[in-house]
């Protein structure tokens, strides 16, 4: 009678045995799981990128094609030159550049401050407006 | 005297607005091929798709997978690498070659990627808007046989004025179960470029 039990869990544990041989096709892996687990968890990425493209160009050696590039970024550089010296300048004067010399920083200029017999340490400042009575 | 020079202006004028409109724009046929950079363009895309098609409908694993099967081979498109120096998008070939199944209807086609997260979340939906009797069902979707995986490649060759470009686009089917590759095709394709 004390022996039932262990029979009964015998038999329980041949036949789940039994039933995990049977879930396993003809000449199939039995560590199969160990892989798809890996790859259930990997898979999303993978799927996404169904149907596409992946870019993964190279650049060739073409002296002429560089030379082409070169000419439109020298191109780009000297259409963006003005530009640049503005910000450069706005940066400057934001930061508290005065040329050559300290002058009070006024916004509307009245002709006085400084002398105006030539244009040589100027204060220039993008914020002001000049009204004309010094130059 | 102001006359004469108001009449040579408005004819100045108008000369150079209709010189401004001189472009010229024409309908051709897309099977006509143009060439204008020298660079990758749809002919060759056509080129690609056509000789593609013809490979991949003749091929021995269509034969041989109907013989064991007794059915059409269910096929899914992948990922397609552009190992090449210039931007090419597999697509238009791609696309050319998925309607050449259907057309066919040696085998069947089945989506995979955004579209098929689209279609998904369609079926998500419907499960709380859609009437009872119209409603999808999940997991009832067709598993792919064999999947559609490629590559582009090319190399370039270039002295002073001349280039030689050569493509080698290959498109494999593999088996998703036994990952044996069933099929390959291929188109080569080069070009001459004078500067």
């Amino acid at each position: 009678m004390k022996t039932l039990p262990l029979i009964a869990l015998f038999m329980t544990s041949f036949l789940f045995a039994q039933q995990n041989r049977e879930a396993l096709d003809y000449d199939q892996n039995p560590n199969y799981q160990i892989s798809q687990q890996k790859y259930m968890k990997e898979s999303p990425k993978y799927v996404a990128l169904q149907g596409t493209t992946l870019q993964q160009t190279y650049k060739a050696i073409d002296p002429l094609e560089e030379k082409r590039e070169l000419k439109a970024l020298k191109k780009r550089y000297r259409a963006e030159r003005l530009k640049w010296r503005h910000e450069e300048r706005m940066e400057k004067y934001k930061n508290g550049y005065v040329e050559y010399y300290d002058v009070p920083r006024s916004s509307i200029n009245f002709g006085w401050g400084w002398n105006n017999w030539n244009n040589w340490g100027r204060y220039y400042s993008p914020f002001s407006f000049n009204y004309g009575f010094c130059y | 005297m102001k006359k004469i020079i108001l009449l040579a202006s408005l004819s100045f004028i108008i000369v150079f607005s209709l010189e401004s409109c001189s472009r010229k724009i024409q309908r051709v046929s897309p099977d006509q091929t143009i060439d204008i950079s020298g660079r990758w363009n749809d002919s060759d895309s056509r080129m690609v798709s056509e000789d593609m098609i013809q490979q991949v409908l003749s091929g021995a694993w269509l034969d041989r997978y109907r013989t064991k099967f007794g059915k059409e081979p269910v096929v899914i498109v992948g990922l397609v690498r552009n190992k090449s120096h210039e931007h090419i998008d597999a697509e238009t070939f791609i696309k050319d070659i998925e309607q050449s199944f259907i057309r066919s209807g040696r085998v069947r086609l089945v989506k995979g990627g955004a579209f098929r997260e689209e279609l998904r979340a369609e079926r998500a939906d419907q499960q709380n808007n859609a009437s009872i009797s119209t409603v999808k069902k999940f997991g009832k979707e067709l598993g792919a046989d064999f999947m559609l995986q490629g590559t582009i490649n090319s190399i370039v060759d270039a002295h002073k004025k001349e280039k030689v470009v050569y493509y080698q686009i290959n498109l494999e089917l593999t088996n998703i179960e036994t990952n044996e590759t069933v099929w390959i095709g291929d188109k080569k394709i080069k070009k001459f470029i004078e500067n």
